[in-house]
């Protein structure tokens, strides 16, 4: 009797801890954690890096062409692949882990606005280490559309500028070594990948380091500074930490006008991760959503909570429908339809950011303590 | 056995559901916690932002000999709001490398802020002590001989586009856009550090820290100091002293239990009531210049002050006017304080009393 008390007490003990230890994942709830992260790193991750790896080729392909025949003809086929690549990594930014991390991807290739008066300089001297600290803005995307698009007012300025019989051979190095560092980068992103992919899927916790916690990390960190603040905010002053100042000039792809169209692809890439959707394909894989719905998670009024980061996300991919200019000339007014755009991504930020980690037990761990 | 077994299991659910059931701690919780009458917690930590103000305390008094005819040393002054070189008597503000008001200042302003220090030294060292007029920056001394300040050669007096300045730029923004906003709200609110809270509390007490009153005002008026001796000041007319105290305490209250509905809600009524400070007191100053009108000292420094509380008004997420229209009143009051007119001052004045409903007392401010 006195046994059966006991062995009673320690069960109790034990439920209890099953119950509510969700650091160490054990919480009771119907989610196969495993599963998730598989299909995260399979039918997400991995075709992602594939189509990325792909679009570097492309670009690179180009990029070749271009510099054997500097033609109208070869400028704009050159264009339409770094379009494809930029639009491409907007969804390979929201998974930023293992050797995605490594390479530190967003910071390696999409550093924006671009310093053309750095680039120039590079071109110049023919000096420079792309991978140093003062070359972050000198290279990848917003570099080569500083390249590509604004380097002259018209097409045939911009082939002149490469055909320039001085510097054209400069330039057309420069722009060479910034394809060739995106499609190192992707190569090795794409190398790395299937050794890392063990490590992703067996840490099946939550805890710091595990394959949620860092998918949620990189998610938020993605969703709320390089896209709310970086593309919109920031630029429209629509975040309260610009004091309502303007910087036009300071959008994501500022010559060539993509803003708009790449950051409607970040925002429904945000989405598709969000759901495990996946890549390239209409199928819904078991994603964060799920996650959210099996752990009954609510939002503060009592909605399902990942029914309304889906559609608060769709209503700002609406606002964000509404504007056709490049959100340079939308952000020079104050008060602008940015603005409308940046408080429905900020209506995101509490569902993502606090009550998703909160209801997985996943501590973010960017968010900036400086205070005091 | 059997029923013993039943026992055990009933004991179990009502256990699991009692651990578990978050959603029920919630609502117990919600509007039914304890809100107390000062701001009196737990884990409860601001002694950056006391730092800044106390910084901002003593640049301040180096800034005001030059009333007395002292040349200013820019350099000194520049280090002081960079707390860089051992700027402060104060050796503990000296320490706290890494609290600055530079730093904390809208990123936009600072270069204007340095401009206005090196503006003022510079104009200190042109008068050398002597006495200021239009065109001529010095000492001016108030009609009854009772008050005297130091003035560019345009009347402006560096000190309040320095202090208030900063006030506005540096406290009121941290205030209510940095700590009160996205990036120092949506976080965790679950993990407690002894002695700081969790990081949304601690976030929300170094907003309540910026508005530099005790933590039983208004009862206790003592120490009340930047927005709340300013607060203080138009309390009679615009009641913001209680209305700013009890919305910090139900706020940090709410978030102590969860309630972020709640939260939202004072964060809302800080935000205009703060801002209600800065505009209220820009319209005191209007009517005081207007009053002085005749009496260069009184009239430029009321009118520096003004100026300062109107360019404060920018930064608030949920502010009445646009920097647009903001500029648009600054414009009105101009670059030369000798050569203002009533009609300007008026001017500025109208669109400030419209913008925050100020009518019924906009003469009594």
């Amino acid at each position: 009797m006195r046994n059966l008390r006991f062995s009673f007490f320690i069960l109790i003990v034990s439920v209890f801890f099953a119950a509510c230890d969700n650091e160490s994942g054990s919480e009771k709830v119907d989610f196969d954690r495993q599963t998730f992260l598989v299909n995260m790193a399979d039918n997400v991750i991995q075709p992602s890096i594939e189509n990325f790896a792909l679009e570097a080729e492309g670009l690179s392909v180009a990029t070749n062409s271009f510099n054997e025949n500097i033609s109208l003809e070869s400028l704009e086929v050159l264009r339409a692949e770094l379009k494809e690549a930029w639009l491409v990594y907007q969804h390979l930014a929201f998974v930023q882990v293992g050797p995605v991390a490594n390479v530190n991807l967003r910071d390696r290739v999409n550093i924006f606005p671009a310093k053309a008066d750095v680039i120039e300089e590079n071109i110049n001297t023919q000096d420079y280490v792309l991978g140093s600290a003062s070359n972050v803005a000198a290279k990848g995307f917003p570099a080569l559309d500083y390249l590509l698009f604004g380097t002259g007012e018209t097409n045939e300025d911009v082939v002149a500028y490469f055909g320039n019989p001085d510097l054209g051979n400069n330039r057309l190095q420069y722009l060479t070594d910034l394809v060739e560092d995106i499609q190192t980068v992707s190569n090795i992103i794409s190398q790395d990948w299937p050794d890392y992919r063990s490590t992703f899927v067996g840490n099946t916790g939550t805890d710091v380091g595990s394959g949620t916690s860092l998918l949620v990390n990189e998610y938020n960190f993605q969703f709320d500074i390089r896209i709310k603040n970086a593309k919109i905010g920031f630029p429209a002053g629509g975040n309260p930490r610009t004091g309502g100042v303007l910087s036009p000039q300071d959008v994501e792809a500022f010559y060539s006008g993509w803003s708009g169209e790449l950051a409607e692809k970040a925002v429904l890439s945000s989405i598709q991760v969000f759901k495990g959707e996946h890549f390239n394909a209409n199928e819904d894989g078991l994603g964060l959503d799920d996650y959210l719905l099996a752990l009954n998670a609510k939002t503060r009024d009592d909605q399902d909570l990942s029914v309304a980061i889906i559609n608060q996300k769709t209503l700002a991919l609406e606002e964000m429908e509404k504007i056709s200019n490049p959100y340079s000339e939308v952000a020079s007014a104050e008060g602008s339809q940015l603005v409308e755009v940046y408080n429905a991504l900020q209506a995101v930020i509490p569902l993502i950011k606090v009550d998703m980690t909160s209801a997985m037990s996943v501590s973010i761990t960017f968010q900036d303590n400086d205070g005091d | 056995m059997i029923k013993l077994r039943l026992l055990g299991l009933s004991l179990l659910a009502a256990l699991a559901f009692t651990a578990c059931d978050d959603e029920n701690t919630v609502s117990e919780n919600d509007g039914n916690y304890e809100i107390p009458s000062t701001y009196d917690f737990e884990n409860v930590s601001y002694t950056g932002q006391i730092q800044r103000l106390d910084m901002l305390d003593e640049l301040t008094v180096y800034m005001k000999t030059a009333n007395n005819g002292e040349v200013l040393d820019a350099q000194a002054m520049l280090d002081m709001y960079a707390n860089e070189n051992n700027a402060f008597n104060n050796t503990e503000l000296n320490e706290a490398d890494s609290k600055e008001l530079e730093n904390k200042t809208v990123e936009g302003d600072i270069s204007m802020f340095q401009e206005f220090i090196r503006d003022f030294a510079a104009a200190t060292a042109e008068a050398d002590g002597g006495v200021g007029s239009n065109g001529t920056p010095g000492v001016v001394t108030s009609n009854d001989g009772s008050k005297q300040y130091f003035f560019d050669a345009n009347g402006i007096e560096h000190i309040q586009y320095i202090e208030k300045g900063l006030m506005g730029s540096c406290f009121y923004f941290q205030g209510v856009s940095i700590y009160l906003g996205s990036d120092k709200m949506d976080v965790d609110n679950e993990e407690i550090e002894e002695g700081k809270g969790t990081a949304m509390e601690h976030h929300w007490d170094e907003a309540f820290g910026y508005l530099g009153v005790a933590t039983d005002f208004p009862g206790n008026p003592d120490g009340a100091r930047f927005w709340g001796k300013y607060s203080n000041g138009r309390d009679g007319l615009l009641g913001t002293n209680e209305a700013l105290m009890n919305a910090f305490i139900t706020g940090r209250a709410a978030i102590s239990n969860q309630d972020l509905e709640t939260r939202d809600e004072q964060i809302e009524i800080i935000r205009n009531e703060w801002e209600k400070v800065s505009a209220g007191t820009a319209v005191h100053y209007l009517n005081a210049a207007n009053q002085a009108f005749a009496d260069d000292a009184i009239r430029n420094h009321t009118l520096s002050e003004a100026w300062a509380f109107i360019h404060a008004l920018k930064y608030n997420p949920n502010k009445k006017l646009s920097n647009a229209e903001i500029d648009g009143v600054l414009e009105e009051l101009g670059d030369n304080f000798y050569e203002i007119t009533t009609d300007n001052i008026n001017a500025a004045k109208a669109t400030l009393v419209e913008a925050y409903g100020f009518e019924d007392f906009q003469d009594q401010l």
